[in-house]
């Protein structure tokens, strides 16, 4: 698992990296999610991988594929293919959209409440933490009724937890 | 109890409406495995090198191994109830572990947790347990003794405060009984020590520190213990934590002495969490870095300047050598680092000779500049004589077909190897070890029995005390032997001799 998250990672770099050349992050990120849905289909994932495909017969399916694609994003799946990499390209269709965020200065939250939120509340959020990250924002709220109350805010790796749980063990912790 | 039940509820209340909880912004990641005290956490891209981790179940980590997609974290604590898909997060803290005064006469854990049983320990100050060591533009020169209340160590292998001076042997050659005598000898002194136990048995731990507490060096003392049962990541970080602790210390300007007891299973430790994170393993499975993990912890041992605030820490690690190779790998590299070694030898251990000291093997490169005046004038040639009597003891069978001087050579040396014997828990102060070598080498004991020198000395010192207290005061207080105390002291041996049953 973790190999080939480091190994979609530069896959990803070298694609976005062309993307971005090209000045056409959004078009081609939308190519690779379908391409990614496409090749997601169970019984397409099993025929690809079938180790007795051979070369020739490979690469029919692949062109096969392949057809209507953006030619960047056929080159991309055909390398894949030819080093065995197929596995990776669920991550890499995330790493990517990572990069283009990160290249438009899009912020991606996800915040989580336990009541539902209404849409002032939201948009206020969504103000605040503009200001405070710079940058736009763009959020996601989910309900998750064991937090008790209070928001939990995940960006990326980061977490801003002002759940009433956590500080429920907080206050355990700090009695006991 | 005297405490009414209300009285409780009022506190809690109390205490939970004055309790802040200030909201947690931290980085999350998961752990994707978890085995052998080892956890593989995805994610965590902002993880500092050695930063504190949390685990669920409020256990804590230490970030080892940062990666592109992930960090590789020892657990210090269970990890049984660990899983794959459980969330950890950072918390902005690099390893650090609580300091000052209050640590004292406690038995901590490397974390800082209470181990005595007696309240938790409440600390204002917690110093990072890996800094860099002092510069030299902030040293000074090494240039007060630490006594250690052993003859033959103060005598010919003295230790000075800023010191590093190893303490090598086989097993049961009697290494941990010089650190504990050394400790002891530090009552009164002002000097605070830090015994550092790593992966030893606990009741060896306990056992020490119920002998530190009867001869009353609880007092000064702080033992830090991370004991065999205990993870590979709270044995690794042990002797830093146990550092961190004597530069609180050393920063004040105060003297600190450290023991490291021993670096051989801190070695093994590393050796552990290197190869199970997956470290390329070296010369005996070690890891690369071996000698960075010992080489950074004795640095840190120094004698600031007066500008720093003149302050001192001083380390005595301990080294287990296997059938007294010590041309092993993590002997040498430990020999190299420090400024000198104390080698006990099964042998003499078991010849009677304790402290099972090698003396011809054993050398501190610090030397005489952390003698007092008073131990330069009578140990000066101690070393050497002893050496070569060593040379002419293979011919004490033949004692009588030799001539009258090297025979006289072979009774001296046989007399002051008796002198340096010492029995455990009873380190003599150093006008005291001043007298006793001073009749030896003055040639006082030349005629006594060699089996009565022991006694000679006790009563001698004895003698001293009752009649004579003047005497020792004077060396104690001045530090030398002036002319005028020397004809005192040669009149008072003499005096005693005549009444010495011999």
């Amino acid at each position: 698992m973790a190999v080939s998250e480091a190994i979609a990672r530069r896959y990803a770099q070298a694609y976005f990296d062309l993307a971005q050349e090209a000045g056409a992050i959004e078009e081609w990120g939308r190519e690779l999610a379908r391409v990614a849905d496409a090749l997601a289909d169970p019984d397409v994932a099993r025929a690809l991988a079938n180790p007795r495909l051979r070369g020739a017969e490979r690469a029919q399916l692949t062109t096969a594929l392949v057809e209507g694609m953006l030619p960047q994003a056929a080159n991309l799946v055909r390398l894949l293919l030819e080093r065995g990499r197929i596995a990776a390209l669920p991550a890499l269709v995330a790493h990517y959209r990572r990069l283009a965020d990160r290249a438009s200065g899009v912020v991606r939250a996800e915040v989580i409440a336990a009541v539902p939120v209404d849409e002032q509340a939201a948009a206020r959020l969504r103000s605040t933490l503009s200001q405070k990250l710079g940058g736009e924002v763009e959020t996601t709220v989910k309900q998750d009724p064991s937090i008790l109350g209070g928001l939990v805010i995940r960006i990326g790796d980061r977490v801003i937890d002002g759940s009433v749980r956590t500080r429920l063990q907080q206050l355990r912790t700090a009695l006991t | 109890m005297a405490i009414r039940s209300d009285e409780i509820s009022e506190i809690l209340k109390a205490r939970i409406s004055s309790f802040e909880a200030p909201v947690v912004d931290a980085q999350e990641g998961v752990i994707t495995s978890v085995s052998d005290g080892i956890a593989r956490i995805y994610g965590l891209e902002k993880a500092m090198a050695g930063e504190l981790l949390e685990f669920p179940g409020g256990v804590l980590g230490l970030a080892l191994d940062l990666r592109e997609d992930g960090v590789g974290a020892a657990i210090m604590g269970p990890f049984e109830h660990l899983q794959e898909g459980d969330v950890v997060r950072t918390t902005g803290k690099v390893a650090q572990v609580p300091v000052g005064e209050a640590l004292v006469g406690r038995i901590v854990s490397a974390v800082g947790q209470a181990l005595d049983g007696k309240d938790p320990i409440e600390v204002s100050e917690s110093l990072p347990v890996e800094t860099v060591a002092p510069g030299v533009i902030y040293r000074q020169r090494v240039d007060t003794p630490l006594q250690t209340g052993i003859k033959a160590i103060d005598a010919m292998i003295p230790i000075g405060r800023g010191q590093r001076e190893l303490i090598i042997g086989d097993r049961q050659t009697g290494k941990t009984a010089i650190a504990v005598d050394a400790i002891i000898n530090q009552k009164g002194t002002g000097v605070i020590c830090i015994y550092v136990a790593i992966g030893q048995r606990s009741s060896t731990v306990a056992q020490v520190a119920a002998t530190l507490q009867e001869h009353g060096a609880m007092e000064h003392t702080i033992i830090v213990a991370a004991t065999a049962a205990e993870p590979a990541a709270l044995q690794f970080l042990a002797p830093y934590a146990g550092c961190a602790m004597g530069e609180y210390f050393m920063k004040q300007g105060k003297d600190a002495l450290v023991i490291y007891d021993d670096l051989s299973k801190h070695a093994q430790a590393y050796r552990q969490l290197s190869l199970l994170l997956r470290r390329p393993p070296s010369r005996e499975a070690y890891p690369g870095d071996v000698f960075y993990l010992h080489s950074r912890l004795l640095e840190r041992a120094a004698r600031m300047s007066e500008k720093e605030g003149g302050g001192s820490l001083t380390a005595l690690p301990v080294i287990e050598t296997q059938a007294g190779d010590v041309s092993a790998y993590i002997p040498t590299n430990v020999i190299s680092i420090t400024d000198g070694q104390i080698y006990l030898e099964t042998d003499l251990f078991n010849a009677g000779i304790r402290p099972a000291i090698n003396v011809g093997l054993s050398v501190s490169r610090v030397g005489g500049d952390a003698q007092t005046k008073a131990m330069k004038q009578v140990a000066g040639m101690l070393r050497l004589d002893l050496a070569q009597y060593r040379d002419l003891a293979a011919f004490a069978q033949f004692a009588s077909d030799l001539d009258k001087s090297t025979r006289a050579q072979l009774e001296r040396g046989q007399r002051m190897t008796e002198l340096l014997k010492q029995p455990q828990y009873a380190p003599l102060p150093f006008a005291k070890q001043v007298i006793s070598i001073f009749a030896g080498t003055r040639g006082y004991l030349d005629d006594i029995p060699v089996e009565r020198i022991g006694d000679f000395e006790r009563s001698l010192h004895r003698y001293m005390d009752q009649n004579k207290p003047d005497v020792e005061k004077d060396i104690a207080e001045k530090r030398q032997i002036s002319e005028e105390t020397d004809k005192e002291l040669r009149a008072a041996i003499e005096d005693f001799k005549k009444g010495f049953a011999g």
